[in-house]
């Protein structure tokens, strides 16, 4: 089976305000389809990454993926901590477009963990950075 | 929305627990939408698990901006924008503030 990967990107505010910009224009304009794929994540940068995801984030996803638990109670158990804390991690998770927490069409408030597609790789494009320093200028 | 077309979708991780969702729907011409356009734009409160912020374009208000969301969805301010991309820049600016002023 092939494999399929999640791809989280970084984007500056800045960049994604003129990106945006432009193609709000051009959409309008155009009526031409411009849909961000959904196997892709835009995160502002890799602190905000890194402050969303934890260690204990990456075991709720690999639960998911490799148990495919019918609640987030029954996922609590799986991973062994507090619900409370794997709900609102859930939360997050889904907030982010990580996971979502499908309605299970009872009655009672239980929601289903899913991941967004069938994802099993998380692929960070980290961004490149090129540092320049001038040393013929300084000496001059 | 039975005929509403996606031809705009955009999202992005602003901060930690904040997320901006940008959507431009084609729809049938209606008096709801004289121009065949519907847009929304939305900042998501993730913590408390909420639109913060929406900014929207249907009559008979126009481009109008939600400021009493979660509870007061009824509150609207019009906004005084021309087109769409007035609007866009004044949902951007609000988003800006409202995550600024979270840290």
């Amino acid at each position: 089976m092939k494999s399929k990967t999640l791809k989280i990107t970084f984007e500056s505010w800045e960049d994604f305000k003129g990106r945006t910009r432009n193609e709000l224009k051009e959409v309008i304009k155009s009526k031409k389809r411009l849909i961000q794929p959904s196997d892709v994540l835009i995160f502002a940068s890799v602190a905000v990454y890194q402050k969303l995801m934890s260690e204990q984030k990456y075991m709720i996803l690999a639960a998911i993926h490799n148990l495919k638990p019918k609640s987030v109670y029954q996922l609590a158990k799986l991973v062994d901590r507090d619900f409370a804390n794997v709900k609102k991690d859930c939360d997050s998770l889904a907030g982010a477009g990580f996971i979502v927490l499908e309605d299970t069409g009872d009655n009672r408030s239980t929601k289903i963990p899913k991941l967004k597609f069938n994802y099993d790789t998380i692929e960070i494009h980290l961004p490149s950075m090129v540092y320049s320093h001038s040393l013929g200028e300084v000496a001059a | 929305m039975g005929d509403a077309k996606i031809i705009w979708d955009q999202s992005f991780q602003l901060a930690e627990n904040f997320r901006v969702e940008l959507k431009v729907y084609e729809v049938k011409p209606t008096e709801k939408y004289p121009e065949g356009i519907k847009a929304r734009f939305v900042l998501i409160d993730m913590e408390r698990n909420h639109a913060r912020l929406l900014i929207d374009n249907h009559a008979p208000f126009g481009f109008h901006i939600h400021t009493g969301l979660p509870e007061d969805k009824a509150t609207r301010i019009v906004l005084n924008t021309k087109d769409f991309y007035e609007a866009f820049v004044e949902f951007i600016n609000e988003a800006e503030r409202i995550v600024k002023n979270e840290k």
